[in-house]
């Protein structure tokens, strides 16, 4: 039998923490002064500002959706947390510029490192503002356009005010709500039609203040024609407080577009990481999710696509690992509103020790399409005595030309295959690792060469002292 | 007006379960009851009364277009002698059935064990709540010898007129290796169709009893049916529970299953064929509480014109419960453009040691089958029909004793021709 024990897990890279002095902050606690405080130093103009405003007054009204998701959310006490720090306005554009204190955070994950080596652009966001911005000059001609939240309405409004807000709408949710009252940060992304990114865009988020809510908004328009890769990692410091991550991520593909978005979570265990992400997807093109959560104490996460052109294509693939302490909750949302539209969500997740990992999804058919398909499958590993997992997709589908086929399972490592193993010469810790890689090999082969091995690195880091 | 005419006049308007008065009159008809039972009314009826207005968004109600289950509709209470009928000779040796409204009279001891079971709280608590404080009828099946009788005991609801409900609150109690197979009719009323059924049955089952069970439901298209189950299995008991669902204008069926011995096996079928406006809104729970037990559970649904069905589905896993083997499955055909299926399968796994899985699928006949019996002569509505039979004959197959399989089979047959 696998004696499983509840050794503490590292999962350090990210557990550091630099004082910095800051000249922006928009104090304790939420109210409308906080919000015109933000929009003032943005120096946004006043239609943003009642947008911010009409937010706040949305996210007041609306309740904590505990019908459904978990208690754990009434922990959050909006009061304590710090909605806006940042150091300066406006992003470096060359490494050196970067304040040194940001600078030696960053380089300590390996951001310009990583630059150097793959990336087409990069961005680094230090708490509420991107602190180094840059992209290759030879994109920049071809009018491709990779800025801040703040930037992108200011200097861009033609391209972005059209789509901003309209994939989520303020009223989506409460913390969709939250998010535009006090959003800052973020990318906003515009690929001219016809052009492919051969190489990935990158951001990266990290929190660094304590009781610190970061709060990031991301919006990405794929002009018809046009590739795009973005990938996005996040890491904090561990602290004793809790610390709020509540971001919104609009995607719109125009026809024949296409999007992937890759999102590596490697929050510390203090972090609620309460996400919306959502996609508009016209005619062919084709929007793919891949989510990796491996952090946070709390994640909600639900990527959507909404398939509104015909043959559109929407996908979600996401690994999910919850250790101690953690919940991650995790899922897709698939909406077909055009004929021939295909979806696929493939989801794994590993419970270990005490953590919970939950599956939710949603499709949607309604009656007057035709040939509408979706798959869906998840997989659940449970590792110890304490781990829980749960599954609850909700499927509508009307007419008599659209199909649908949803699989779950839940099982665990057998103690033949670890007995097999170690007969073979491997430690049990070795063989559990090999069982739980081999679990997630399949996706993991997804993610960009970078990550994949980064990633596999990671599970291996958490699944270390598990067993044995 | 007098005050008098005025209550009668809005009693007619609508006839409320809420009114205090509404309850008392009825308590007081049945003054002659023992104490435990009108205190245990009295309690279902307060609980009733203090249930919070309905949420808008309640996770139980979810798709289910909850109006449809309104007790607005309902102007009385319909007459017990006629709404559940035993079909003679069905007692036997060591296996004993009786009315519910008899053994108050004899043996109100027998029914003690009906207040401490609980409904299968899966959502229409109204409906559980109501049927504990105003059901005069319903039945007691026991089994106290080892004993096995091919032989299946016959238990017929009958629809009430329009405009009434009835409500059925019964009890199965089998005690250790018995073995008892029951049929259960849902009948249309031919007169006056469009009443209600609230059907209320908790069961126990001691160590190696085996309960198979058999509900065929014809009832009208106007009717309403709320069939709420509780079923507690014991250590190696084994339950099976074959639906076969053709009638009702809406049915609301919530069934759980809690495995708390070990060693018990949970089996669950449920087969509906909707047409015109019918609505199937199905609610299950698999609760495995003991190690090394076994359920599955198969609903399938095949949907003409307008009907919609909903499946919701949940396999709850205890800590304990290691060596759990759950399996649930939901199918969904549709047969025209406006029929719906929901589906909401899902899980709750606290245990390791375990295989778990769900599957739901919704889709269209695949035209080549279509394609390949009109090349073999046959018409298309023939085609679709046959296909449509050997669909939902799937969850129907696990019925044991022969005759009653062949004619569950048989109804279906006979409904899916008309």
């Amino acid at each position: 039998m696998i004696n499983p024990s509840q050794v503490a897990v590292d999962r350090d890279k990210g557990n550091f923490h630099y004082d910095t002095d800051y000249s922006f902050d928009a104090g304790v606690g939420l109210s409308e002064e906080v919000v015109r405080y933000i929009s003032e130093v943005k120096n946004e103009e006043p239609w943003v500002l009642d947008f911010r405003l009409k937010a706040l007054d949305t996210f007041l009204k609306k309740p904590m959706p505990t019908h459904w998701a978990t208690d754990d959310l009434k922990n959050i006490n909006f009061d304590v947390i710090r909605y806006y720090l940042a150091k300066g306005q406006k992003p470096s554009r060359t490494w050196e510029e970067v304040p040194d204190d940001i600078k030696k955070t960053f380089e300590r994950l390996g951001i310009p490192e990583q630059e150097r080596k793959f990336l087409a652009g990069v961005e680094a966001q230090f708490d509420s503002e991107a602190a180094y911005s840059r992209m290759k000059e030879d994109l920049e001609k071809e009018g491709v356009i990779f800025v801040g939240s703040t930037e992108g309405l200011k200097e861009y409004p033609e391209i972005f005010r059209k789509w901003f807000g309209k994939v989520i709408p303020t009223s989506d949710n409460k913390f969709s709500a939250l998010n535009s009252a006090v959003f800052s940060g973020g990318s906003f992304i515009y690929i001219p039609p016809g052009v492919k990114l051969a190489q990935p865009l990158q951001a990266y988020f990290r929190i660094n203040a304590e009781n610190f809510g970061q709060f990031e908004r991301t919006l990405i328009i794929a002009d018809e024609g046009s590739e795009v890769m973005y990938m996005e990692g996040c890491t904090a410091p561990k602290f004793e407080t809790s610390t709020l991550h509540s971001a919104v991520v609009e995607l719109v593909a125009l026809k024949g577009a296409k999007i992937q978005y890759i999102t590596v979570q490697n929050w510390s265990n203090n972090v609620f990481n309460l996400v919306t992400k959502r996609a508009l997807a016209e005619e062919e093109a084709e929007v793919r999710w891949i989510d990796c959560n491996i952090g946070s104490r709390l994640t909600m996460k639900y990527p959507g696509v909404i398939l509104r052109g015909r043959k559109a294509r929407g996908e979600v693939i996401s690994i999910a690992l919850a250790n101690d302490g953690q919940h991650q909750d995790t899922g897709a949302k698939m909406v077909h509103a055009a004929d021939e539209t295909t979806s696929n969500v493939v989801s794994k997740s590993i419970s270990i020790g005490k953590g919970r990992s939950s599956y939710r999804g949603l499709v949607q058919m309604p009656g007057h399409l035709k040939g509408c398909k979706n798959n869906t499958e998840c997989d659940a590993l449970l590792i110890n005595n304490n781990s829980q997992t749960d599954t609850y997709p909700a499927i509508t589908v009307q007419g008599d030309d659209n199909s649908v086929q949803h699989e779950a399972s839940v099982s665990k490592v057998s103690a033949e295959q670890i007995f097999y193993m170690q007969q073979r010469g491997l430690s049990e810790a070795e063989a559990m690792s090999l069982c739980v890689n081999g679990f997630v090999n399949d996706l993991i082969r997804e993610f960009p060469m970078e990550y994949s091995v980064e990633l596999k690195r990671l599970i291996e880091l958490e699944m270390e002292g598990s067993v044995g | 007006m007098s005050q008098e005419t005025l209550s009668i006049i809005s009693s007619m308007d609508s006839y409320s379960f809420k009114q205090p008065e509404t309850f008392t009159h009825f308590a007081e008809s049945r003054s002659w009851e023992p104490g435990w039972l009108a205190d245990y009314r009295k309690e279902c009826w307060d609980s009733f009364a203090s249930l919070p207005e309905r949420l808008l968004k309640d996770e139980t109600w979810r798709f289910s277009p909850r109006a449809r289950f309104g007790l607005n509709k309902i102007n009385g209470l319909a007459d017990p002698k006629e709404s559940l009928i035993i079909e003679e000779n069905s007692s036997k040796d060591g296996v004993s059935i009786d009315l519910f409204d008899r053994l108050i009279l004899d043996q109100p001891h027998c029914l003690s064990l009906l207040p401490k079971i609980a409904g299968p709280d899966l959502g229409a608590n109204d409906y559980s709540l109501l049927t504990g404080a105003f059901a005069e009828t319903g039945y007691l099946l026991r089994a106290n010898r080892s004993v096995h009788s091919g032989q299946p005991i016959i238990v017929k609801h009958i629809e009430p007129e329009a405009g009434k409900i009835a409500f059925h609150h019964s009890l199965i109690e089998l005690e250790a290796n018995t073995e008892v197979t029951l049929v259960e009719k849902f009948i249309a009323n031919e007169t006056n169709p469009g009443g209600t059924i609230s059907s209320l049955l908790k069961v126990r089952l001691g160590d190696g009893a085996r309960l198979h069970r058999i509900v065929l439901q014809q009832c009208s298209k106007s009717a309403t049916l709320v069939q709420l189950e509780n079923f507690i299995i014991g250590k190696d008991g084994y339950l099976s529970s074959t639906n076969l669902h053709l009638g009702c204008g809406q049915t609301r069926v919530e069934s759980k299953g809690v495995l708390n011995g070990s060693g018990s096996h949970f089996e669950y079928g449920s087969a509906h064929s909707g047409d015109s406006n019918q609505l199937f809104d199905q609610r299950t729970i698999q609760v495995h509480e003991a190690p090394n037990c076994t359920s599955n559970l198969l609903c399938k649904n095949v949907l003409r014109n307008e009907a919609k069905s909903i499946f919701s589905g949940l396999i709850k896993v205890r800590k304990e419960a290691q060596h759990t083997d759950a399996y649930q499955t939901n199918r969904n055909l549709l047969l025209s453009s406006e029929a719906k299926a929901d589906s909401l399968p899902g899980l709750e796994i606290l245990a390791n040691e375990v295989k778990c899985s769900h599957g739901a699928t919704t889709s269209r006949i695949d035209p080549q089958e279509l394609f390949y019996l009109q090349s073999r002569g046959m018409s298309l509505k023939d085609a679709e029909k046959l296909i449509a039979l050997g669909f939902l004959s799937g969850p129907l197959n696990s019925v044991s004793h022969e005759p009653t399989r062949e004619w569950i089979l048989n109804s279906l047959a006979d409904s899916l021709e008309s």
